[in-house]
């Protein structure tokens, strides 16, 4: 993969060349001289290449004047038994810091004793709440010791690579993690002086959400991989690239408010232009079941559903940022499904279409299918519905599901007259 | 058969992944990712009906995030459930408020009085052996005064060991058998039925008409 990546710096002088004819065009993806058929692995070292070359000024080489690389804060230790906070040792004293990280939560939890029940709410977790606004857990948000025991226990429980096993990958996870809490701007300051980020750490609140790791989970692997381990300042860089994404990420999908907002506003519409059929089915008498799945294929961009090597293509496309992530990401979950329109039966039990999306991954139509395509589609349909084109959207989709299989056309017209005949009689 | 939804609850990391999956695949690993949102799994039991013939009983099961703590997409998840399985660790004291919380919700929010909800402390075999008798935060003499006072199903059982798993939801599927057993016979007479054909069990909705999913 080293040649790909020497190709690639060689063939790419400029970002914009890579990410209109490297990620868009395709090039990247498939071997040449195969007629864009057969697809290569990437590989990791020459996805690292990629992502900090779209992710970071300058790729991340040298920074320009003016844009700011933020320092890493150290996390803080919440004594359970004084609940005073003192400071971590700097990362560069990797062995004291092994020797704290040996009396962290990672080593209660494996050793399957935990200390991580939240503390007491300034409120009743269960009263009713206005739907107006955003949810509780939005505006409540943690404290500082109640957040930094849920990053070590999702930590511990991070499973996309063995490297999170090991206290130095767990350590610097969670030093990134609490930087991105620490420097995210309060959601709602309004409601809560402690949302400001002056004030100090220990009277904060902190608003992660289960997720928010694996993502950072899945950018830390490629870097880890390209560079061979993770020092401090590609932590820094890794911040910067986890927070450029998170920026759209985070309010978008893990608002449960926006979430719901983004589904009738934008998904649904998109898939009642794109597919008529399949909008009768999702959204029917008990459309609300959608948010269900809705909430694992959004929050953590596929990761969960379609195989890595898929992820990883639609995440290239992702980090063009060349269309506004709720809109790339409807349309990536409209053409994940369109090519399943005959698994989905009107009419079938609204739980029985949840189980369909939860192992969507496990249907070789969706496994099988090639990424690159998936994405040129969902940048197409993005294309069409950012100008408002949606008979160029309709006939983009039907051409496309023409493809899939020939007879589709005729079979529905065939469909249709007869159930006309039918209702003459 | 019968078909019956039921749905998990609990803090985050009291084992409700590890239950479901000990349940449904008879495994469990040491190290379990956290659930996002929701997972679905299905599995069937037999129970045994008065004349003792072997009834199939399938569980469709919704195993929920714990982190969801204020459950304001939590209605999504319980809705049209027949039966709530919730998880408290008897490791973690506050893990008990946390369930005690979501029977809470169950019991305003759900307007079924035939909802089961099975209270399980899991964890158990943290605290066996003499070695080991401080790690127990919660005694199950607690628990289940607190399941008898609020009409819960209650037990202990541990994922990972396997220990009273498998009896809960056979339990569980017993007593919806026996709760709905009048309203499916009568169902089935009123439509001629021999009883040989599959039966969704018609299930309650929500009282929360607030909920996003109204």
């Amino acid at each position: 993969m080293a040649d790909l990546l020497q190709w690639a710096t060689q063939t790419y002088e400029t970002r914009e060349q890579l990410v209109a004819d490297g990620v868009w065009g395709g090039e990247l993806y498939y071997v040449p001289g195969s007629g864009a058929q057969v697809v290569r692995p990437l590989g990791a070292h020459a996805r690292g290449w990629i992502w900090r070359t779209l992710l970071l000024p300058s790729g991340g080489d040298e920074f320009d004047e003016g844009v700011r690389i933020p320092e890493l804060v150290s996390v803080p230790i919440v004594s359970a038994k004084t609940r005073e906070h003192e400071h971590e040792r700097p990362q560069s004293e990797h062995h004291k810091h092994q020797k704290l990280l040996s009396h962290s939560p990672l080593w209660t939890v494996t050793n399957g004793i935990r200390k991580l029940t939240p503390r007491e709410t300034t409120r009743h977790p269960l009263h009713d709440e206005p739907r107006s606004g955003a949810g509780l857990s939005d505006r409540e948000g943690m404290d500082l010791e109640e957040t930094l025991d849920i990053l070590d226990l999702d930590l511990s429980r991070l499973m996309i690579d063995d490297i999170f096993r090991t206290p130095q990958v767990h350590a610097q996870m969670r030093q990134i993690l609490f930087n991105y809490l620490v420097q995210s701007p309060p959601r709602d300051s309004a409601h809560h002086r402690a949302d400001s980020i002056d004030s100090p750490l220990s009277e904060r609140r902190f608003y992660y959400k289960q997720g928010f790791h694996e993502i950072l989970g899945l950018v830390y692997l490629q870097m880890y991989e390209t560079e061979g381990g993770i020092q401090e300042r590609s932590m820094q860089n890794i911040l910067f690239m986890y927070t450029k994404l998170m920026d759209q990420l985070a309010p978008a999908f893990y608002r449960e408010d926006s979430l719901i907002k983004w589904e009738s506003g934008t998904l649904s519409k998109m898939l009642q232009m794109c597919s008529p059929n399949l909008f009768k089915i999702f959204y029917h008498e008990q459309a609300h079941q959608n948010t269900i799945w809705l909430i694992r294929w959004t929050r953590l961009l596929f990761l969960r559903e379609l195989p890595r090597e898929t992820v990883l293509v639609i995440w290239d496309h992702i980090f063009t940022f060349s269309y506004p992530l709720k809109t790339f990401v409807a349309s990536l979950v409209v053409s994940v499904i369109l090519p399943l329109y005959k698994t989905f039966i009107v009419g079938m039990e609204p739980d029985e279409l949840v189980e369909i999306m939860l192992h969507i991954g496990e249907n070789p139509l969706v496994r099988d299918r090639d990424p690159v395509q998936l994405c040129k589609l969902a940048g197409d349909m993005c294309q069409l519905w950012h100008v408002g084109n949606f008979s160029g959207l309709k006939s983009l989709v039907d051409r496309y599901l023409e493809s899939l299989d020939p007879n589709r056309r005729r079979l529905e017209e065939k469909l249709r007259v007869r159930v006309k005949r039918n209702i003459r009689t | 058969m019968l078909q019956f939804k039921l749905v998990l609850l609990g803090d985050s990391s009291v084992g409700k992944s590890s239950i479901v999956h000990r349940f449904v695949k008879d495994t469990f690993d040491e190290l379990r990712e956290s659930t996002i949102g929701a997972a679905f799994l299905s599995q069937t039991i037999k129970v045994e009906s008065e004349d003792q013939q072997e009834v199939v009983i399938k569980f469709e099961i919704w195993d929920t995030a714990g982190q969801e703590r204020y459950k304001s997409l939590a209605p999504m998840y319980y809705r049209n459930a027949n039966a709530a399985l919730v998880v408290y660790d008897v490791t973690q004291e506050d893990s008990l408020n946390k369930a005690k919380a979501w029977v809470e919700e169950l019991k305003n929010k759900v307007g079924d009085e035939d909802l089961v909800i099975f209270l399980v402390g899991n964890k158990v075999d943290l605290c066996e052996g003499s070695d080991n008798e401080d790690k127990r935060a919660v005694a199950a003499t607690l628990a289940k005064q607190y399941a008898e006072d609020q009409g819960l199903m209650f037990d202990e059982v541990s994922a990972k060991t396997g220990h009273g798993v498998k009896e809960v939801f056979q339990a569980i599927g017993q007593r919806l058998y026996d709760t709905k057993k009048e309203e499916l016979a009568t169902r089935q007479r009123g439509n001629g039925n021999d009883g040989q054909v599959d039966i969704n069990v018609p299930r309650p909705s929500t009282n929360d008409t607030t909920g996003c999913c109204s």
